[in-house]
């Protein structure tokens, strides 16, 4: 058995203050200041949803995969997969201002009127939260299955269920990233899109789990193979950041070459001096800083260093949704609103505390039933 | 007795991976100031017990990725803006997003050549004939065999009393090796 460690229980605490405080900002913005704590509640909500989902997806790839670096980061990122259920309630307060994000709401979705309006949109979400919840609860049950015979955890179906969840994953994150984020610009396409948020989500599930494992004690600098798992870790961040710059570019590098009016407007929102600059910054932060110190074999192998890395790729990341999200609804340029302040210490908050609950609950300790073989 | 500035060194042969290792933890322990293993694979823990933690491939590697993309992006910057400048539909000549391909792939060649041949070059290859394969049954290593060869270096190494030091570890057969 793992127990969580008393790190994670004062962070439950802290969690739920913040949650009260961030629900009581929330609710006093929904009067004073509606269409922005829609826009922030929004970009927020799918950062914290990008992080269960790419936590699922990962644990799938290393159930079909193996390897030692995933047995020593498992706790967390099977925890924040479970998180699923209240993401899902987290998410119902968009439904009171679907008219004040999306453009199709009032103007109405022309000749795609049929898939884009409310009912079909709302209908959809609910799906793709069944198919999710249903993935992460089904690989849950076998896990708790083998806490009482664990010779005869199903090995086969235990990789079928991942293989056919990584399908399901691949079409409803592709689906729900055009129905969330594509259709809040009116007319705009790229056909790259979904796999760049998929990507970004496996990536900042990575980088929250070796966070969090090293924070919460499971990794930690000098215990056994600490050094070697750090390293395959950094090897699998490093892939993940270098495959978000790749789709992250190539859509930019399309576009711009093409240069066609209804496609280079999203990047012209987006080239006002300061929303280029918080760009710049997501790019520096999120791919050119994990590059350089990835190329010293030092910093991969301490978990301490790494796990600040992998913090800083998160805000990072936060920072790339908000990018992502709100220059539709903030034209005059970027800034930080207190907005956004109160959506993530809401959702950021009800999440935590109710990861760390997860994890303050004993769990089966992942036995690796097949040979752990060293990754990179 | 062979003349000692003409030995290239003293050198046991071994029938395991394990002895080898622990022959070179005791050479070490006694500080034989130059060792050099030969095995027929990879063994765990052989470059730590010989000392042999850093090198300067990864280094060689750096500089030739730097050199291939910065040499990359000058190439098509040149003849884009310099040397035929056309206009395609009014983009700018120095169309920086569209050069970022190129450059990636040439850094990419230019890191893996490097690589290889910064390899090649650190370790003295290629090169067709080493003291050591003057050794009998030195063929082996690359078969069965575990050889540690203990250097002959500066004025203070005492042929016989490695020799001697060897013959301890249990070692199939001891042999000199000249130059």
């Amino acid at each position: 058995m793992i127990r969580a460690g008393e790190s994670v229980l004062r962070l439950r605490r802290g969690a739920l203050a913040a949650a009260f405080a961030g629900s009581a900002l929330t609710a006093a913005a929904y009067w004073l200041d509606r269409p922005s704590i829609f826009q922030s509640w929004l970009f927020v909500w799918l950062f914290f949803l990008g992080i269960a989902l790419g936590s699922m997806v990962d644990i799938m790839i290393h159930e079909l995969t193996g390897g030692a670096w995933g047995f020593a980061v498992r706790p967390p990122a099977e925890a924040a997969m479970a998180t699923l259920p209240v993401l899902a309630l987290l998410g119902l307060p968009l439904a009171l201002g679907l008219g004040d994000l999306y453009p199709w709401v009032d103007r109405g979705a022309g000749p795609r009127r049929w898939y884009l309006n409310i009912a079909a949109f709302e209908i959809r979400a609910v799906v793709y939260f069944a198919l999710w919840i249903a993935v992460s609860s089904a690989l849950l049950r076998y896990w708790r299955a083998g806490a009482t015979n664990a010779e005869s955890l199903p090995r086969r179906a235990l990789r079928r269920l991942c293989v056919v969840g990584l399908l399901i994953y691949a079409v409803t994150a592709s689906l729900a990233a055009v129905d969330w984020i594509m259709s809040l610009s009116a007319n705009w396409y790229s056909t790259g899109f979904g796999l760049l948020i998929m990507v970004g989500q496996a990536m900042s599930g990575f980088a929250f789990t070796v966070a969090f494992a090293v924070f919460a004690g499971y990794l930690r600098d000098g215990s056994p193979n600490a050094a070697r798992n750090a390293q395959d870790l950094g090897n699998l961040l490093l892939t993940l950041v270098m495959l978000w710059a790749y789709l992250a570019f190539t859509q930019f590098l399309i576009i711009w070459a093409e240069d066609l009016p209804p496609d280079i407007g999203w990047y012209i929102l987006r080239a006002e001096p300061r929303w280029r600059a918080l760009a710049i910054l997501v790019l520096a932060l999120q791919f050119v800083l994990p590059v350089i110190a990835m190329l010293f074999r030092a910093f991969k192998r301490s978990p301490r260093r790494l796990a600040g890395l992998c913090a800083v790729v998160l805000v990072a990341h936060w920072g790339e949704l908000l990018w992502l999200v709100a220059p539709a609804a903030r034209p005059e340029g970027l800034a930080l609103r207190w907005t956004d302040l109160a959506a993530t210490l809401a959702i950021g908050g009800f999440w935590l505390a109710r990861l760390s609950a997860i994890l303050a609950q004993p769990r089966l300790a992942p036995s690796p039933d097949i040979p752990v073989a060293r990754h990179g | 007795m062979k003349n000692a500035s003409n030995l290239y060194g003293v050198m046991a042969e071994f029938a395991t991976p394990q002895a080898l290792l622990d022959a070179v933890a005791r050479c070490r322990s006694a500080s034989f100031a130059k060792l050099e293993a030969f095995a027929p694979f990879s063994i765990d823990g052989l470059p730590e017990a010989l000392g042999f933690t850093r090198n300067r491939v990864p280094l060689v590697t750096l500089i030739g990725g730097l050199l291939g993309g910065i040499g990359g992006y000058f190439m098509q910057w040149y003849s884009a803006v310099v040397d035929y400048p056309i206009n395609a539909g009014g983009r700018p000549l120095h169309a920086w997003p569209a050069f970022i391909p190129a450059t990636f792939e040439l850094a990419v060649l230019g890191a893996a050549l490097a690589a290889f041949f910064g390899f090649l070059a650190l370790n003295g290859l290629p090169r067709l004939r080493h003291p050591v394969f003057d050794a009998p049954d030195f063929d082996l290593a690359s078969r069965s065999r575990f050889f540690l060869c203990v250097r002959a270096y500066g004025t203070a190494f005492d042929a016989d009393a490695a020799e001697r030091f060897l013959r301890e570890l249990a070692p199939v057969r001891v042999m000199r090796v000249d130059r």
